[in-house]
């Protein structure tokens, strides 16, 4: 599924938050979005998540503007993964994954077997097989955010939006996540801090500065010392690891 | 489609975890009828046989008929109320559940809305005008005050998105205008006796319950019941907050919207009928979280024969235990309930 966003403008009153931003994901690809704080990372992804009434502009999927769609179509198209999103709720973490399967069965209908092993298949991608039976109250952070993409699996959309989906994981899982965000067929938009992170595993990079976007392209061309300073404002050098990957380094902040 | 083909899940390995659920629903409705049955018979001076007869005759079976004033205690008195008391159980337990969900608040309680407190305005107001001779007034009263009540909710909820805590705040606010109100009415004009009247009131008593009670509370349920329900799993995905729930495909602004207006209804009727019997609506549901988890299409029918029975069973207690004085049922509610409800806790290891 390609996703486009055309001159998008939203923000809350008195204040823009994402101010025309032009954006072309193509289908299968993996976008890096990276920024600082408050760049308008979260609210562009709610915006292509369909989740705002857009200032200006539109958001396309497959050609196809998604402003008057029912929530339960979007559903079928995108899914999206909230930075934090926590309940007081006493769910179990399969029937957290089940409520991906939301807008898939009528709604006087429970789940049926292919819910159940869509959602069994979903746990198993992310390695939560053994915590089917947990309660959410006593999973970890990190378990908790793989519960929550496992359950984005189960939506089965062909567009996927992940807002710093790698928070709270291990290294191991971050690694596995990302690949995961890399290989699926698709097409997925990941908010990420960790630059490195974003180079080894995205497509390409767009980097987000004040609520637009300040540069695009391939992790060589966006992740380079004179932008790192505009946007970020930090002294990087970019470099590479000794496995060949893209490494950033920082040297101490002047004050 | 390829892209659609994302998990290609392997069918199927996982078992259905149906038998529980279906279990539970079997066994609790079984409670339910034998509550019923069990709770005609409490505090009323009739055996089984007559209480058979008195049913018999009405439903046209060969039985020789009671006598008329026992039929009458019978049919008219003890039979309404005791499905009266289900029905304002199961309809509270139900409001409390929904609301719990949308407001993503484990303290949201019918009365939330303000609902209760413009039923209370009603009531006074008829007492005070003087109508207060037919039960028809206060209850006529109270559900005008209520529906008054919820219209004042739904104006100033009007444009805004119905987030859960402006939710909560604007039914706060409409709750204490009118008890304000109520208050302000009552010192001004109310003598001794309707103060007292409307404090009992209040407090909820299933005494005055008639068939016409019964069959507005019966048809009211049977509809609110039926959308909350279809609502199931739209309350469930809830959990995470409104963002997540929208990107799983609920009309979050629609869903509230129905879901506001049904147990606002249910809670008018419910109460406009017994006045405001606290405490099943709050604690029902987290009783049934407890027995069957947090998902809705079995916590919403269950909190429904739960409520039902729990409040049969309550005032069946109320007839008898200060006899022939009659407790209000809402004060029976919370006694009964919170040991219940701590012992619940205890078991979870919540305590």
């Amino acid at each position: 599924m390609r996703i486009t966003v055309e001159h998008l403008s939203w923000g809350v009153p008195g204040k823009i938050i994402v101010g025309d931003v032009n954006l072309r994901v193509e289908p299968g690809e993996t976008v890096g979005l990276i920024g600082p704080n408050g760049s308008g990372k979260s609210s562009l992804l709610r915006c292509m998540a369909g989740l705002r009434t857009l200032t200006t502009g539109a958001v396309r999927y497959d050609g196809v503007d998604i402003a008057s769609w029912p929530a339960r179509e979007r559903a079928r198209k995108m899914a999206f993964v909230e930075q934090t999103a926590d309940t007081d709720s006493d769910l179990r973490v399969d029937q957290v994954v089940m409520l991906g399967r939301t807008a898939h069965r009528p709604r006087w209908r429970g789940p049926d077997a292919t819910d159940h092993a869509i959602v069994a298949a979903a746990l198993e991608r992310l390695d939560l097989t053994a915590l089917a039976d947990r309660s959410w109250k006593q999973l970890s952070g990190g378990e908790r955010q793989r519960a929550h993409l496992a359950r984005a699996l189960a939506q089965q959309t062909p567009g996927l939006l992940l807002d710093e989906p790698t928070n709270h994981l291990d290294v191991r899982h971050q690694l596995e996540l990302m690949e995961l965000a890399g290989r699926t067929p698709q097409t997925v938009v990941v908010a990420l801090h960790d630059l490195a992170l974003a180079a080894r595993y995205c497509d390409r990079l767009v980097l987000m500065h004040r609520g637009t976007v300040a540069a695009e392209g391939a992790a060589e061309d966006v992740l380079t010392a004179p932008l790192l300073r505009e946007v970020f404002d930090v002294d990087a050098e970019i470099g590479r690891d000794s496995l060949g990957h893209l490494a950033v380094g920082y040297r101490e902040p002047v004050r | 489609m390829a892209e659609a083909a994302v998990l290609d899940p392997v069918v199927s390995v996982t078992p259905v975890r149906r038998d529980k659920g279906v279990l539970l629903t079997v066994l609790s409705l079984a409670v339910l009828m034998v509550s019923l049955v069990l709770a005609v018979r409490i505090g009323v001076a009739a055996s089984w046989p007559e209480i058979g007869r008195s049913l018999g005759a009405r439903l046209g079976l060969p039985v020789v008929p009671l006598p008329r004033l026992l039929d009458s205690l019978i049919w008219d008195l003890r039979l309404p109320r005791v499905l009266l008391a289900a029905l304002v159980g199961a309809a509270l337990a139900v409001c409390g559940a929904a609301l719990q969900s949308i407001t993503r608040n484990s303290l949201a309680d019918p009365y939330l809305l303000g609902v209760s407190s413009g039923a209370s305005t009603g009531a006074v107001v008829v007492v005070v005008l003087g109508f207060a001779g037919s039960q028809l007034g206060v209850t006529g009263g109270a559900l005008a005050g209520a529906l008054g009540a919820f219209g004042l909710l739904m104006l100033l909820l009007r444009r805004t998105g119905l987030d859960s805590v402006r939710i909560v705040l604007t039914g706060v606010v409409v709750g204490q205008l009118f008890a304000a109100l109520t208050s302000l009415i009552l010192l001004s004009s109310g003598d001794a006796d309707s103060i007292r009247a409307l404090t009992t009131w209040l407090l909820g008593s299933l005494a005055s319950a008639r068939w016409t009670s019964v069959v507005v509370c019966a048809v009211v349920l049977a509809v609110g019941l039926l959308v909350v329900w279809l609502c199931s799993s739209a309350l469930d995905g809830f959990a995470f907050g409104a963002d997540t729930a929208s990107s799983l495909g609920v009309d979050v602004r629609t869903t509230r919207t129905v879901l506001l207006v049904t147990t606002s209804v249910l809670t008018a009727v419910a109460v406009a009928a017994v006045g405001a019997v606290g405490f099943v609506g709050l604690i029902v549901p987290h009783g049934v979280r407890f027995l069957v988890g947090p998902l809705h299409r079995r916590l919403v029918p269950l909190s429904a024969v739960v409520g039902a029975v729990f409040l049969v069973w309550t005032d069946a207690l109320t007839r008898v235990m200060f006899s022939p004085l009659e407790v209000p049922v809402g004060v029976f509610t919370a006694l009964l309930g919170v040991p219940l409800f701590l012992l619940v806790l205890r078991r979870k290891g919540e305590l």
